[in-house]
């Protein structure tokens, strides 16, 4: 039997998986992207009709129950550990906004209580986290 | 002996087109899962501890008590008013005297919710006479009423 050698093979490099190999990457990235969550308390928002945007990088969150209880950074804090925690947020981004998620049974006190706390650290721009109401 | 084709017709050039549609579901769960919606609140200034402390006429100082029941009283009244006449009357007021400051005091143990529903009106007031250039900055005060 005569075996012909087979003159010039071409260098080709198989183009049509390149297809495969870009959405392997691209669901490889998507499944290791971790969204930054944060839990906070279960509370009920109040309503407001007058309710803005507010720019989320800015944002710091301030989490208050039914209870009063206050968390942030997912952190169950008392009153006193709000200064040096909102200090430590305002260094690294002078334009802080602290977000008041608070549910609307939460008694005024605890509210006027992490206000002054917030004073203190200077974090003077202040929003509170409503529900926009349909018109 | 089978005999073998040369060359099947198949061309290795070929995308598979079927799995299109999965790729393209896939990217969008993954777009409906990462979109987040934006925050919707009520933005204050807070002023400054022990800071500059300003003298106010009273006559140009307007009080919403917030009552530890939710119920609202505009300055020394003892009959309270509904939320749904709140943003008239200051409306009205705020025409009468552009340099009217607004105090919401709220009851230690008032519910949170009936302090924002107040505000709400307010700055719904504020934003209808947004064109007369009346700004709501600096112009809403929080406090909380001192209970002996």
């Amino acid at each position: 039997m005569e075996l012909r050698r087979k003159a010039g093979t071409g260098a080709r490099i198989p183009t049509s998986s390149m297809a495969d190999i870009a959405f392997l990457l691209i669901v490889f990235f998507m499944v290791t992207t971790i969204f930054k969550l944060e839990q906070g308390l279960a509370i009920t928002l109040p309503r407001s009709t007058a309710g803005e945007k507010i720019p989320k990088e800015k944002v710091a969150h301030i989490w208050i129950d039914q209870t009063g209880m206050i968390s942030i950074d997912d952190l169950v804090v008392g009153v006193p550990d709000i200064e040096p925690l909102v200090l430590a947020k305002i260094r690294e981004n002078p334009g802080l906004i602290v977000s008041f998620n608070t549910d609307e049974r939460a008694p005024y006190r605890v509210v006027n209580e992490a206000m002054e706390r917030l004073k203190l650290a200077h974090a003077l721009r202040v929003s509170f986290t409503t529900v926009p109401v349909e018109q | 002996m089978a005999k073998f084709k040369r060359g099947s017709k198949i061309s290795a050039d070929m995308v598979g087109e079927s799995s299109m549609s999965d790729v393209a579901f896939l990217l969008l769960i993954f777009f409906i899962v990462s979109t987040t919606f934006p925050e919707i609140g009520l933005p204050m200034i807070l002023p400054t501890k022990g800071g500059d402390v300003k003298q106010v006429k009273r006559e140009n100082v307007m009080q919403i008590v917030t009552a530890r029941s939710g119920a609202y009283f505009i300055d020394i009244d003892t009959e309270s008013t509904p939320l749904s006449e709140l943003k008239g009357i200051v409306r009205q007021r705020l025409t009468d005297n552009e340099n009217l400051i607004l105090s919401l005091e709220t009851h230690p143990d008032a519910p949170y919710g009936s302090m924002v529903d107040a505000l709400d009106e307010v700055t719904l007031a504020y934003d209808e006479l947004e064109a007369a250039h009346i700004r709501r900055e600096h112009r809403i005060s929080l406090k909380m009423l001192e209970i002996e």
